[in-house]
């Protein structure tokens, strides 16, 4: 006994196989080209670290300048304070 | 951007298969109407599902193809001016720190190690892809070689631009490599695929460092095992005549020596036991034979005394004297005998090299002997093909000068004997010779009597024999031939080689010499036929008729010559040099003033006086030792 709907079906199915074929080539070749743009992109990646650092150092160290500044001055200004204070 | 497009709606939950028929529940099936309205309902909707799929794949296919994929591409291009601008910075923050930075652009040369390095580092996880991709092929594995480099490479610059760590990552690449040992053994599963991921460049690299190791070996072993075989072998003419020569020689190392005992013994091998050749090799043969002259064991460019082993393997072309290396021994066992008796001729054969026109090869007889012997000697020692180009070469640009010095000479000659040009087997000569030549041998059969008796005085004893006319000469050259096998033939190993020309003055002389010398064998047979050859068809240079067609062959006939000068040599044997040279001054003139062909010889000889004086032997084999 022929089944209409079974051959519809089938040729649906063929259809969908085809069409899964084609996504999964799209698909691998979506990946290799953004493989290449990461391994491209690491260059920048590489900048930003290294940016990245160099601002932290400059952070930590001008925090400690400052902070070294800022207790020398506090010293003073205690001193100068001290001082006031002493002659008022 | 995401607010911007359509939620996605959650994924319905997943179908799981029921356990009873009966429970499945159909969305939109009419339960009620009959079974088979059912089941036709059923496959509609399973069509339209179907339908419903297809449209959602092609629709994602559009979407990569026409969306996505651009919109990388145009990513990637628009990246492009910041990767730039990273560029800069980084190789700026290099500079400020001093230090080098892997990145991803280094793959190319850091690419295998960093990629050990790198899975070593990671977890298994991604041992196990790169495992796996790198079976796919070695491009795909380079790629995820790359992406996997990418991280340690920036984990490399974090730690590197850390002002404490920049001894760290100050040499990436090296570190890497030297480390990358040291990972495997930690994480045991990398040495399996480890192998495989370097496989395309270190492979490579190790390829190319054995095949330069085992190209230097080869070169090299066989140049000094020749040499040492040679010592033993080497037969001094003076001390020993004995075919064998075996005997111990040893006593007297100078270098001149032993290169002199090498051109020696290379005659002598000529006559006696081939396999003393196959070790000690005559170049000739290989070049008569082709392309192969020399066999790897002799390498004729290293002086005697230099550690083959220590041999630079470059060779100065320019040098004439390094050009021949085998001719530089083959002028020497001529003059080896003058060495023993008199210093003084090692001095002389300088002088007459220099007299040699620049780039002209010593003529040297070739032996029939030898070249019979040459195809075998060829077929034992394969000449490396280096030593075989240079050998091509030299040929090539001696056949050229050759030809301006001999090929007027010879057609002349040719031309006045009529003669055709004499096959590599001079025996066949020897019958025909007499008659023709009679005549015009008694001329330089003359000369040579006049040569020998200045020359020749102290060690032969009687010159007589010479003095005989041309006629007497035949027949004493036949005589000498004979007796030449037996007896006087080890003497000759010198003269073995001598040019026709020579020859031919000195058949007769040669005749009385034999006793004298009579002390080696082994060149007899070259020496009989030479000699035949020269009293019958004198004026054919016996090589030029046989073996002009090679290049080599060429070289080699003159070399031959040049034991030609050597036989000279012998009969100068302890004359003093004036005497000689006085000689060689006679015998020329005398020898213009003769026919033409003798003429022609005799200045083929001359050239090859001058070249065995000249000898090839590079300068540094006689200071060497």
């Amino acid at each position: 006994m022929e089944n209409p709907h079974a051959e519809r079906q089938a040729v649906l199915l063929e259809r969908i196989v085809k069409n899964t074929s084609k996504c999964t080539e799209m698909i691998l070749e979506l990946n290799h080209c953004l493989e290449e743009i990461l391994r491209a992109n690491s260059g920048v990646k590489t900048a930003a670290d290294l940016a990245t650092k160099y601002r932290k150092n400059v952070q930590y160290n001008l925090e400690a300048t400052v902070g070294a500044v800022a207790a020398s001055e506090g010293v003073r200004l205690e001193g100068q304070e001290d001082g006031s204070g002493a002659q008022r | 951007m995401s607010g911007a497009r359509v939620p996605i709606t959650p994924n319905p939950p997943r179908w799981k298969p029921n356990s009873n028929p009966a429970s499945i529940h159909v969305p939109g099936l009419d339960t009620t109407a009959p079974v088979h309205d059912q089941i036709e309902q059923i496959e509609q909707l399973i069509t339209i599902k179907l339908q419903n799929i297809d449209e959602n794949f092609s629709r994602i296919h559009n979407v990569l193809a026409n969306k996505l994929l651009p919109a990388v591409k145009r990513y990637a291009v628009g990246t492009e001016p910041v990767r730039e601008a990273a560029k800069f910075w980084t190789s700026f923050y290099e500079q400020a720190a001093q230090i080098r930075i892997p990145t991803s652009d280094d793959h190319s040369t850091v690419n295998e190690f960093p990629s050990e390095h790198e899975i070593s580092e990671t977890t298994s996880e991604h041992t196990t892809q790169d495992m796996t991709e790198t079976e796919e092929g070695s491009e795909v594995s380079q790629e995820t070689i790359d992406d996997h480099s990418e991280e340690p490479s920036t984990s490399h610059t974090e730690s590197s631009f850390h002002p404490n760590q920049d001894a760290f990552s100050s040499t990436p690449a090296k570190t890497r490599v030297a480390r990358i040992s040291d990972d495997t053994m930690r994480t045991g599963e990398s040495p399996s695929w480890s192998a495989s991921l370097e496989s395309p460049f270190v492979r490579l690299s190790n390829e190319v460092k054995n095949f330069s190791l085992a190209d230097e070996g080869p070169s090299f072993a066989p140049s000094t095992a020749p040499e040492t075989t040679f010592r033993p072998d080497e037969p001094t003419p003076v001390s020993k005549p004995m075919p064998s020569q075996q005997s111990s020689r040893k006593g007297k190392n100078t270098p001149l020596r032993d290169n002199l005992l090498r051109h020696q013994l290379y005659s002598a091998t000529d006559m006696s036991s081939i396999a003393t050749t196959s070790r000690t090799i005559s170049p000739l043969k290989p070049r008569s034979k082709g392309k192969t002259p020399l066999p790897n064991k002799v390498n004729p460019y290293i002086p005697p005394g230099t550690d083959s082993s220590k041999w630079s393997g470059v060779i100065d072309l320019r040098d004439p004297s390094v050009a021949t290396p085998y001719r530089s021994r083959r002028a020497h066992p001529s003059s080896s005998r003058k060495v023993v008796a008199t210093p003084k001729p090692e001095s002389d054969d300088d002088d007459d090299f220099d007299a040699l026109p620049p780039g002209m090869s010593p003529p040297v007889m070739m032996s029939p002997v030898r070249l019979s012997k040459a195809t075998d000697y060829s077929l034992l020692a394969p000449t490396p093909s280096k030593n075989a180009s240079v050998r091509i070469k030299q040929a090539i640009l001696r056949s050229v000068q050759k030809d301006h010095h001999y090929g007027g000479t010879h057609s002349i000659a040719e031309s006045t004997l009529s003669t055709m040009p004499t096959p590599p087997s001079f025996s066949q000569y020897r019958d025909h010779g007499p008659p023709d030549i009679t005549d015009s041998l008694t001329d330089p059969s003359f000369d040579s009597m006049m040569r020998r008796v200045g020359l020749e005085v102290p060690t032969s004893s009687a010159p007589g024999p010479p003095t005989i006319g041309g006629i007497v000469d035949d027949s004493a050259a036949h005589i000498y031939d004979d007796l030449d096998s037996d007896d006087s033939l080890d003497d000759f190993n010198p003269t073995a080689h001598p040019s026709a020309a020579f020859l031919m003055a000195t058949q007769g002389v040669q005749a009385s010499d034999e006793d004298s010398f009579g002390s080696s064998n082994q060149s007899s047979d070259s020496l009989n036929d030479e000699e035949a050859h020269l009293e019958g068809a004198v004026p054919v240079h016996p090589f030029a008729g046989g073996i002009e067609d090679t290049g080599d062959d060429d070289s080699d006939s003159f070399d031959e010559y040049q034991p030609g000068d050597g036989a000279r040599t012998e009969t100068l044997f302890g004359v003093a040099p004036g005497e000689r040279l006085a000689a060689e001054q006679r015998r020329g003139q005398q020898l213009r003033m003769l026919g033409q062909e003798m003429l022609d010889d005799m200045t083929a000889t001359g050239a090859y006086v001058g070249g065995v004086e000249e000898s090839p032997t590079p300068a540094n084999w006689g200071g060497s030792k």
